[in-house]
């Protein structure tokens, strides 16, 4: 095997990312696949232009990957029926004020693809509650049609209204524990439930690919995956949502696999990886259960990003307590 | 409406407390920056800059009132320092700066008026009354202070060189290496490399040369040798300009005060002088060299007298003769060997052991030359050991080299030794003689401690060929075998080199412009840009790179911490990376010891896995080489300060002696004029 390099990391992660875009897109229909492209475009674009103002070689800033994975990872967390300037702000904020401002990559303290994503999540809150019920076929969620027009226009078609659905995470958020039980329609919640967990299988076969290929460090999945069951688990005693649910639905498996991993934001030393990824699933628990934000893990990752020097420090200080 | 502002104030008072307890629990370990610029600076407290004392100078800075570049005492280095410090354009000082000079006295001018011999403040004249005066320059600061008192001008400020181990190489940016990339520091760019726990897999290129026939490089024009130690100090010549040399002849004295080992001709001919040559070194140093022009007839001196027994001679005989042999450590130390067994010896070690492991990739002269001189090797090896006093002795082979393992048990077999033959994990690294202790003997070296403190020593092959053919057959070493190869070399192969060949001589002008040229193997090699370095002892591999074996372009750090897992010492060369390029804490006690550049082997497994390919070895050898410096400067400074202070105790010692003698005499004087007076008196009265 070759000695890797950054663009062939940045790769591997990209190509990891696609088995869950491709389910999401089989969902959710061809929005998704807009709002990759529109955050792409622009993303690259701001890294154009930043790293140009910056006087720095803009090729290779552009063949390292590591806007590719940003945008995959914005268009495949942002609800598949946008208008194309919600992905594309997103996108440009990722790159802007995600790396870009800090000095480029390697440099920054946050996830850029959190920064861009929490951007447009406060400034665009009803657009981006919007979910079309998973229906799997590539169109039967949404119409290729009707996706596009609304990407490109901004006005939402007729059938919006009927689009409009509730996540599992914006029922328990809205309505509590009981919204969850399948009542009314048994057989269209289990098939919610199933499109959640093929998507959840997409992102950890591909999360499971990158620990095969000794990509990412088994302890930040295994930290997050860890924290938020412990946490949902104890939740649970005082009448939570069960752990399973918790696990399986919305960002949970995408953050464990693919952005708490992200090394740059991510602590170095070993211990401090696993107290932060489990910290990550033990506050994006409490903001999903006692929070009003239906899902909290991208302000999770935010929050722990800025503790990581810390916790490095706290680390080696300890170890070096220990050895002297 | 009262409930919330209880609130608020109550979280305002809960952070509050917290903050506060946190910025105790956690306060600064970073010293302010004038502290950092107070460390940079010489602490001459000379004034030079206008302001009282250094500390006063580094406040002025760091308040931004005073510019970066007044201090004349610490000279360039200590501006671009303070530059880097605090982010400005360094701007260099006008004049010139030299380097470190030194007081000389030209001795045909000195009346001997030892008028200068107070002025030093640190005794580094001596002199007496009418007697020629001379400076110990050794012991000179260049303070200056006696050119005033001297009333014949005499005295002058020579510039000295300063010490090869004083250099610091530069620190390698991505602007540098990519304007100069045949400098650019770092392994060739392996086809195969996977990270392990402690070390990397790597394909090891030692095919290119393995299947080649060992060939003998033809006598250049002109060979050089460098007068220099292990140490990298000057050694004195001790023959002149157009004096004959044989093969063998020594060439320089052996001080009896120093542990040097004496430098002998490669080859007969005649001595050209001493020149400067450049000399492969990380900062792109220069030597001075022994010039000698080769006759060509190859006519050898005649042979020290052979021991006829010596695995029953007197250890110290040994040790005398490995020294006289001119012995030094081939593995690429270049160590004195008769230093290491004599330490070995007194350190009581119990096993010797062959170190033909040659982990780093390309270089195939070790097992070469145990394919050829096995014999030797392992006779070299017992009287090694009778040296040292090992009573076992075990030989490390790497896995791959096959025919040099089945070479050495045929040889142990042929013999009456008893030797055990120990194959050795083909990862890198696995020949570094802290590293080959453990998978041979089971025993492991604690972090910083050499072999012998767990009763071991390692001998390269090469060196026990030396010292079998130093004492068996009186023949000191002049000659190594030297694998050239890379994808760049057309006759690639193993060659027989006389020590003081060019590399020139040995690859002409292959792949120039613009292809590395390394001096070593393919990981650790230093690249040199000057093809009239010449070969020495220790320099087993020139390896001349293809363009598919150049390091990539430097990419940024996604702290992906590969570098961190193979490191075999435990540091984090990410982490110093980013710090040394950010300026924090070179040349200062590290806060990790995960981050302490003086760790590093400079091994460079951490510079094979990095995907950003960065030159992370380069880039802490700087640190390396900065912190050795200061602490030299450390040094330096603290026994200027002891013979200050002792000559200041001197003194005011002679003062006080003066003025006891002065009082005892006006005591004396006093009782004499009482007792003339007592006498007058009683003379009158009798009178």
């Amino acid at each position: 095997m070759a000695a890797p390099t950054t663009p062939s990391i940045m790769g591997q992660v990209a190509l990891a990312l696609l088995p869950g875009a491709g389910v999401m897109l089989w969902l959710f229909g061809l929005g998704v696949a807009l709002n990759i492209a529109a955050a792409l475009a622009a993303a690259l674009a701001a890294e154009a232009a930043a790293v140009r103002l910056r006087g720095r070689a803009v090729g290779p800033a552009l063949t390292d990957g590591s806007t590719l994975v940003a945008a995959l990872i914005i268009g495949i967390a942002l609800p598949p029926l946008l208008p194309f300037w919600i992905p594309a702000v997103a996108g440009a904020l990722a790159v802007l004020l995600g790396k870009q401002a800090y000095g480029g990559l390697g440099q920054n303290v946050f996830n850029p693809a959190m920064v861009g994503y929490l951007a447009v999540l406060l400034a665009f809150p009803k657009a981006l509650s919007l979910w079309p019920p998973p229906e799997a076929g590539l169109g039967a969620a949404v119409p290729a049609g009707e996706a596009l027009g609304y990407f490109l226009t901004g006005a939402l078609p007729p059938v919006a209204d009927a689009m409009t659905h509730a996540t599992p995470l914006d029922k328990l958020s809205t309505q509590g524990l009981s919204a969850l039980a399948p009542s009314g329609g048994p057989l269209r919640q289990l098939d919610a439930a199933g499109a959640w967990l093929w998507l959840g299988g997409a992102f950890t076969l591909g999360g499971l690919a990158l620990l095969a290929r000794d990509i990412i460090d088994w302890r930040l999945p295994a930290g997050v995956l860890g924290g938020t069951a412990a946490t949902a688990g104890l939740l649970q005693l005082s009448g939570g949502a069960p752990v399973t649910f918790h696990l399986l639905s919305g960002a949970t498996l995408l953050v464990a696999f693919f952005i708490a991993t992200d090394p740059v934001s991510a602590p170095r030393e070993p211990g401090a990886r696993l107290v932060y990824a489990a910290l990550i699933g033990a506050v994006a628990m409490v903001i999903r259960e006692l929070g009003g934000h239906p899902d909290g893990f991208a302000f999770a990752v935010l929050m722990l990003n800025a503790t990581a020097p810390l916790l490095d420090y706290t680390v080696r200080q300890r170890r070096g307590e220990r050895t002297t | 409406m009262l409930s919330a502002v209880l609130t608020i104030t109550a979280i305002a008072g809960v952070c509050g407390i917290g903050l506060g307890a946190a910025g105790r629990r956690l306060a600064s370990q970073q010293n302010p920056v004038v502290d950092r610029i107070d460390a940079l600076l010489p602490q001459t407290q000379c004034g030079q800059c206008g302001y009282p004392g250094c500390r006063a100078y580094a406040e002025a800075v760091a308040s931004g009132e005073a510019p970066v570049n007044l201090c004349t005492p610490g000279g360039n280095a200590t501006v671009n320092a303070i530059a880097e410090l605090l982010q400005v354009e360094p701007e260099p000082i006008e004049e010139a700066d030299s380097g470190p000079k030194v007081a000389f006295i030209d001795e045909s001018q000195c009346i001997g008026c030892t008028r200068c011999l107070p002025a030093c403040p640190v005794d580094a004249i001596v002199g007496a009354q009418r007697q020629m005066h001379t400076v110990i320059a050794d012991e000179c600061t260049g303070c200056e202070l006696c050119l005033d008192a001297c009333p014949m001008d005499c005295i002058t400020m020579e510039p000295v060189e300063p010490p090869l181990s004083s250099r610091v190489r530069p620190l390698p940016t991505p602007e540098t290496t990519s304007a100069h990339p045949e400098q650019r520091p770092g392994p060739l760019r392996h086809r195969e490399v996977a990270p392990r726990r402690g070390g990397v897999a790597v394909d090891d290129a030692k095919d290119l040369t393995r299947p080649e026939p060992v060939r003998t490089a033809p006598l250049p024009e002109e060979l050089a040798v460098p007068l220099l130690d292990h140490a990298g100090a000057r050694l004195d010549a001790s023959v002149a300009a157009g004096d004959t040399v044989y093969r063998g002849t020594p060439v320089t004295g052996t001080p009896i005060d120093k542990p040097g080992v004496p430098l002998h001709a490669p080859t007969s001919g005649t001595v050209r002088g001493v020149a400067r040559r450049p000399i492969a070194h990380p900062a792109g140093a220069s030597a001075s060299c022994l010039i000698i022009e080769p006759d060509g007839t190859d006519t050898p001196e005649a042979p020290m007298p052979a021991f006829t027994d010596p695995l029953q001679a007197d250890p110290d005989a040994l040790l005398e003769r490995i020294r006289d042999a001119g012995v030094r450590g081939m593995g690429g130390a270049g160590f004195p060997t008769t230093l290491k067994l004599a330490d070995a010896r007194r350190s009581g070690v119990d096993t010797l052991v062959i170190n033909a492991v040659e982990c780093d990739t390309y270089l195939t002269c070790d097992e070469t030359l145990l394919r050829q001189r096995a014999a030797a090797v392992v006779h070299g090896a017992r009287i090694a050991a009778q040296a040292c006093g090992a009573g076992r002795i075990l030989a490390a082979v790497k896995y791959s080299a096959t025919e040099a393992a089945a070479a050495v048990e045929a040889a142990v077999e042929a013999s009456d030794a008893n030797i055990q033959v120990v194959r050795v994990d083909a990862n890198y690294p696995a020949g570094n003689e802290r590293h080959v202790v453990y998978p041979t003997t089971g025993r492991t070296v604690p972090p910083g401690a050499r072999p012998p403190a767990v009763g071991v020593v390692c001998q390269n092959v090469a060196t026990l060929d030396a010292i079998y053919h130093g004492v068996c057959e009186g023949q000191p070493s002049v000659a190594r075998l030297v694998s050239v190869t890379g994808g760049g070399i057309e006759a690639r192969g193993n060659y027989w080199v006389r020590v003081g060949t060019p590399v020139a001589a040995l690859i002409g002008d292959a792949g120039l412009p613009g292809h590395r040229t390394l001096v070593g193997g393919g990981i650790m090699g230093t690249p040199i840009t000057d093809r009239r370095i010449p070969l020495t002892h220790g320099m087993n591999g020139v390896v001349l790179e293809g363009p598919e074996e150049a390091p990539l372009d430097e990419q940024p750090c996604i702290s992906c911490g590969r570098c961190a897992e193979v490191c075999p010492e435990g540091l984090e060369p990410f982490e110093m990376a980013r710090r040394i390029r950010a300026g924090v804490g070179v040349g200062e006690a590290p806060e990790h010891v995960e981050l302490d550049p003086m760790r590093c082997t400079g091994c460079s497994s951490c510079e094979l896995v990095c995907p950003s390919s960065k030159p992370l070895a380069a880039i802490t050898g700087h640190a390396r080489d900065v912190a050795r410096a200061r602490m030299r400067e450390r040094e330096q400074a603290e026994h200027a300060r002891q013979r200050y202070e002792a000559k200041q105790a001197r003194e005011a010692r002679r003062q006080r002696e003066k003025e006891a003698a002065r009082r005892r005499k006006r005591k004396t004087v006093a009782a004499q004029a009482e007792q003339q007076q007592q006498q007058s008196q009683s003379e009158t009265t009798e009178g």
